[in-house]
C-alpha cells in the first residue's frame, strides 16, 4: 500500500460540506502508511584525516554506543558500515547489539585493507520505534606470528622484554626513546626446563599488547602495556625484571579495524491497522483517525546530531569549559524545542565534584550569540571511568579502556569499551525550551541556522550523543 | 480548494467527536496535518565535524553511505558551522557536488542545498575541507529538504 495523495478537490470545507467517505478512507490508508513513508535513516563518520578510528580487542568485543532514530514500528535496521581492516591479515568479527533487548548480530570480517562497505541488517525481536541504543564492537582474529620476543618480568599491565638476535625474533617497531600503539598479541611460551618460571598452558599467557615503548639503553630494552593485567596465579612471569629470570614469549598481530562511517536506515516496519471510521452516526470516532498524526507528529521529530566525537575517538574529550557543539536548522516556523541525549565518564579526578558536574545547554543563532533562555543541569550523576589498563596519565586523563593515543607518543584514551562498561552511565538528558520561534532555513543560513551548546564544569568524556527537536 | 503544504502544525477541528457527522471542516483538518506530517518530517542524512583543518588543498576527513527516503525533492540541505574554511561534498553515485564557504572569520554559519540526488537511492559522500586563514569546521549538518504540494506522490 502507498501514500496517496487525497484528493480534496471534491468539496469546500469552507461551507461546512460533507467531506466522502472515500478521502476517509484515503486518510486511513495514510495514517496506516505512515510507518512505511517516514523511516528514519542517518549517518555518522570519524575523522580519518587527523586520527583514524580503529581499534583491535582480543578478550571480548569491545566499540561504543549509538543512537538510531528508527522512526515508527520498525522491525529491522539496516546498518551500512565503510571501514577497513588495518592489514591484509587479520580480520575480526563486527558485532551489533540492540541494548534494550540484548539481541546481537556477528558479521565476520576478512581482512582486507581497502575500504569496503559492509552491510548488516538487524531485526528487532518486536516492532520498536522512536529512538534506540546501538553497540558496535569489534572482535580480534589472531594473525600471523610476527615473531619472539624474551620476556624479562611484570607486573600489572607491565612486561618487560628484551629483543633477541637470533633467527624469527620480533623486531621492535620504533626507535629507542619511542613508544607506539599497537594490535598485537603477546602469547607467552610455554617452558619446558626446569627453569625459575613455569607459565602453564592455557589462556592465561595471551595478552592484549595495547602499547609499546623502546627504552633508550638496556635493562630492559623495552616494555608492553597488556590488556588483561599479568594474570599470576598460576605465575606465569617475575614481578620485577631480572636478566637471570626470563622467559620467551611470541607476537601475534590481531585484527584491526579502521571505523569510517556507520549509516543506519530502517528498512522493514509494522503497518498500521487503523480501522476506518463509519460515516454518519458512527460507532468509531474519526478522533481515531485524528489521533495518528497527533501520535506520530513527536515520534518523527526531525533529528538534529547524532555523534560527537574527538580524532581517534569514538566520543568526544569536552574539557571543563569548552563548548560542545552541534549545527542545525529547521525548515517550518515553529517554536521547536531542542533536546539533547548522552552518556558521560568523568575522566579527571583532581577537579571539583569531578563526578558531579554542572551543565548549561544553549542555543546560539548563526552569527554564535546565544538566543532564548538557557538551560542549567546541576550535580549530574557522571561515574568516574574505572581505568581498565594503568601506564600512566597525560593531559589530566585517566587511561581509558584498552588502547591509547598514538599523537605525539601520548599514552591518552583509545576508548573501545566492553558493552557492560559503556553502558554504566546514566543517560544524561536536557531541553532547551525555546521562546521564540526558529526561523524557516533559508539559502546561506544567515539568521536561520542554529548550533547547539553544551559545556560542563569538569573534564568528561561524551558518548552516546543524539539531539532532536520536540 | 488549492491544495497546500501547511507552514505550521495545523489544529483540529472539535468536530472529530461521536455523534458528530464526518463535517468537511473536521476531514479537512486532518488532511492539512496529514500533509504536514508527511512534507515536514524528512529524513536526516549525516551529521559530523569538527575538524581542524589545514590551508592548502582539500583532504577528505569524513567518507559515509546514506539512503534517501523514499519521496524527495531532489535535494539535500547542507549546513555547516566554522570558522575561515572551505567544505566540498562530493557525492560519487549520482555525481553531485556542492561546495560551501566560510571567509568571514569568528563564528560563522552556510547553508547550501545540493541539487540532483534522487529518492530511495544509497548515497557515497566525501566531505572534503581546506583552511582559509585560521581554519576550524565546528559541524556538518545534512538533511532532506522538506516536499512542496508538488512533491507529494
Amino acid at each position: 500500500m502507498t501514500w496517496k495523495k487525497l484528493d480534496d478537490e471534491l468539496t469546500d470545507p469552507t461551507t461546512q460540506e460533507p467531506l466522502s467517505a472515500f478521502l476517509v478512507r484515503g486518510l486511513t490508508r495514510n495514517v496506516n502508511d505512515y510507518s512505511t513513508a517516514l523511516t528514519r535513516g542517518g549517518a555518522f563518520a570519524f575523522d580519518n584525516q587527523t586520527l583514524a578510528m580503529q581499534w583491535a580487542s582480543y578478550d571480548q568485543p569491545t566499540g561504543f554506543v549509538f543512537t538510531v532514530d528508527v522512526g515508527i514500528a520498525a522491525t529491522q535496521v539496516q546498518f551500512d558500515i565503510v571501514g577497513n581492516t588495518k592489514t591484509d591479515d587479520s580480520g575480526g568479527t563486527l558485532v551489533i547489539r540492540h541494548l534494550d533487548t540484548s539481541t546481537q548480530r556477528f558479521t565476520p570480517v576478512a581482512a582486507d585493507s581497502s575500504l569496503q562497505l559492509r552491510t548488516v541488517s538487524f531485526d528487532f525481536v518486536a516492532p520498536l520505534s522512536g529512538l534506540q541504543g546501538f553497540f558496535i564492537g569489534w572482535q580480534s582474529d589472531v594473525g600471523p606470528d610476527l615473531g619472539w620476543v624474551r620476556l624479562r618480568g611484570g607486573v600489572e599491565n607491565q612486561v618487560f622484554c628484551d629483543q633477541g638476535n637470533g633467527a624469527g625474533h620480533w623486531t621492535f617497531p620504533t626507535a629507542a626513546g619511542t613508544g607506539i600503539e599497537t594490535h598485537l598479541l603477546l602469547r607467552i611460551d610455554q617452558v619446558v626446563n626446569s627453569g625459575n618460571v613455569q607459565p602453564s598452558g592455557d589462556a592465561r599467557r595471551d595478552y592484549q599488547i595495547c602499547y609499546f615503548r623502546h627504552f633508550t639503553g638496556n635493562n630492559p630494552d623495552g616494555t608492553f602495556v597488556i590488556w588483561p593485567e599479568l594474570d599470576q596465579t598460576p605465575a606465569v612471569l617475575p614481578t620485577r625484571y631480572d636478566s637471570g629470570l626470563q622467559v620467551q614469549g611470541h607476537v601475534f598481530e590481531l585484527g584491526c579495524f579502521n571505523l569510517w562511517s556507520v549509516s543506519a536506515t530502517t528498512t522493514e516496519v509494522q503497518v498500521g491497522n487503523a480501522g476506518l471510521p463509519n460515516a454518519y452516526d458512527q460507532t468509531t470516532a474519526l478522533s481515531s483517525i485524528a489521533q495518528a498524526p497527533s501520535n506520530f507528529l513527536t515520534p518523527v521529530m526531525p533529528s538534529l546530531s547524532n555523534i560527537v566525537s574527538t580524532p581517534g575517538l569514538f566520543g568526544r574529550v569536552l574539557r571543563a569549559g569548552d563548548p560542545l557543539q552541534f549545527t542545525f536548522a529547521v525548515q517550518n516556523k515553529a517554536a521547536f524545542g531542542v533536546q539533547v541525549n548522552f552518556r558521560a565518564f568523568s575522566i579527571n579526578l583532581t577537579q571539583p565534584n569531578f563526578d558531579t558536574p554542572d551543565f548549561t545547554f544553549d542555543v546560539l543563532d548563526s552569527t554564535g550569540n546565544p538566543i532564548g533562555t538557557q538551560t542549567f543541569l546541576s550535580k549530574q550523576s557522571v561515574p568516574r571511568f574505572v581505568p581498565q589498563t594503568a601506564y600512566g596519565a597525560s593531559a589530566n586523563s585517566l587511561v581509558c579502556a584498552n588502547g591509547v593515543s598514538s599523537v605525539a607518543d601520548e599514552w591518552g584514551m583509545r576508548d573501545a569499551m566492553p558493552v557492560v562498561e559503556v553502558m554504566r552511565p546514566t543517560p544524561i538528558a536536557m531541553r532547551w525550551q525555546s521562546t521564540v520561534a526558529f526561523e524557516a532555513l533559508t539559502v546561506g543560513g544567515v539568521g536561520t541556522t542554529y548550533t547547539g551548546q553544551i559545556t560542563c564544569t569538569s573534564d568528561i568524556y561524551v558518548f552516546a550523543f543524539f539531539s532532536r527537536l520536540f | 480548494m488549492a491544495f497546500t503544504v501547511p507552514a505550521i502544525t495545523p489544529a483540529l477541528s472539535p468536530y472529530l467527536n461521536p455523534p458528530n457527522a464526518i463535517r468537511g471542516d473536521a476531514v479537512n483538518s486532518l488532511l492539512q496535518r496529514d500533509r504536514y506530517l508527511f512534507a515536514t518530517r524528512r529524513r536526516l542524512i549525516f551529521t559530523g565535524g569538527k575538524f581542524d583543518a589545514t590551508s592548502g588543498s582539500f583532504v577528505t576527513p569524513f567518507f559515509f553511505s546514506a539512503r534517501t527516503s523514499a519521496v524527495v525533492t531532489g535535494n539535500l540541505w547542507v549546513v555547516i558551522a566554522g570558522n575561515e574554511v572551505e567544505v566540498k561534498i562530493d557525492e560519487f553515485n549520482v555525481g553531485a557536488t556542492l561546495t560551501l564557504t566560510l571567509s568571514a572569520g569568528g563564528f560563522e554559519t552556510n547553508a547550501q542545498l545540493l541539487t540532483g540526488i534522487p529518492a530511495a537511492t544509497t548515497l557515497a559522500i566525501g566531505l572534503s575541507v581546506r583552511a582559509l586563514g585560521a581554519g576550524n569546521l565546528y559541524s556538518v549538518y545534512i538533511f532532506e529538504e522538506i516536499l512542496a504540494a508538488g512533491d507529494l506522490p
